[in-house]
C-alpha cells in the first residue's frame, strides 16, 4: 500500500536521489601502488650497480652486458615515473585541505617524494633510491592517519 | 514535500545495511544529533549525499561516515558546515 503510494508519488513528484556511493572512479587510493614501483625502481638502481662489466674482446658477454644493462635503465626509468604518477595522484586527488590542516607537513613530504623519483630516474644512486623508500614509508604512514586506520608498512623485496 | 519532510532516494550501498540502495527516505528539518542518519549536499560538488554523524565538532560542522566498508565521506571531504544538511532521515521505506 505504501509502496503504491509512493510509487505514484514518485511518478507525480520526483523524490531527490541522494548518493550512498563512493566517488568515481570508486575512490579507492592506496600508497602501495606506488611503494611497489618504488621498490622496483630500487631493485634496477642495485641491479646496475652489481652489473660486472665483461671484457670487450668477449663479443657475446658484451652484447649480453648491454643488452641487460639497457633493460635495466629502461625499467628503472619507467618504474621510477609511475612511482611519481601515484605519488601526484594521492597528492592531488586524495589529500584535502583538511588533512593539510592536520598535518602541515604534508606538502613538503609528497612534493620531496615526487622529487627523490626523478633523482632516481636521472641518477643511478643508492642514497636516493634508500631516500625514497624512506619516503613511501612516510606516505605510508600519513595517509593511513588520515584515514584513521593502523595499517603495518611492508615492502615486498 | 510532506509536511516538512522531503523523500530521498538512496543510491549506493555505503548506508547498508540501515539503508539498502534504493530505498526511499524522509528527511525532516531538524537539528541532526551525533548518530543521525542526514542527507546533506556538498558545498564543493553540490552532490546530494546520505551519511551517518559520527561526530559533531566544537565549531559545530558535521563529521560524516558512511555505514559501509567501501564509502567517501568526512575521512576524505572533511567535515561539513551545519548548513549543508538537507534534513534528518527520520523515516525510511524499503
Amino acid at each position: 500500500m505504501i509502496r503504491r503510494l509512493l510509487a505514484r508519488l514518485d511518478r507525480q513528484v520526483p523524490a531527490t536521489t541522494a548518493s550512498a556511493h563512493c566517488d568515481g572512479p570508486c575512490g579507492v587510493y592506496d600508497p602501495a601502488s606506488a611503494r611497489i614501483a618504488a621498490e622496483a625502481a630500487v631493485s634496477m638502481t642495485k641491479k646496475i650497480l652489481a652489473l660486472e662489466v665483461p671484457d670487450a674482446s668477449d663479443k657475446a658477454a658484451y652484447v649480453k652486458y648491454h643488452n641487460t644493462f639497457a633493460r635495466y635503465v629502461k625499467i628503472k626509468e619507467e618504474q621510477s615515473h609511475l612511482c611519481k604518477e601515484e605519488i601526484l595522484v594521492l597528492w592531488t586527488d586524495f589529500i584535502k585541505p583538511h588533512h593539510v590542516e592536520a598535518n602541515p607537513e604534508i606538502h613538503e613530504i609528497f612534493w620531496n617524494a615526487a622529487k627523490l623519483c626523478s633523482t632516481v630516474k636521472v641518477h643511478v644512486s643508492l642514497e636516493a633510491a634508500d631516500a625514497l623508500m624512506d619516503a613511501m614509508e612516510q606516505i605510508h604512514d600519513l595517509f593511513w592517519n588520515a584515514k584513521n586506520r593502523k595499517v603495518t608498512y611492508y615492502t615486498a623485496s | 514535500m510532506v509536511g516538512r519532510r522531503e523523500r530521498f532516494h538512496v543510491r549506493g550501498r555505503s548506508m547498508s545495511p540501515a539503508l539498502p540502495d534504493g530505498t526511499t527516505v524522509l528527511a525532516a528539518h531538524r537539528t541532526p544529533v551525533e548518530g543521525s542518519i542526514v542527507v546533506a549536499q556538498l558545498p564543493e560538488s553540490g552532490q546530494v549525499i546520505v551519511k551517518r554523524v559520527v561526530r559533531i565538532e566544537a565549531d559545530g560542522r558535521l563529521f560524516l561516515r558512511g555505514d559501509g566498508e567501501i564509502t567517501t565521506d568526512s575521512r576524505d571531504y572533511g567535515a561539513l558546515p551545519a548548513d549543508a544538511v538537507l534534513g534528518v532521515v527520520v523515516s525510511t521505506f524499503p
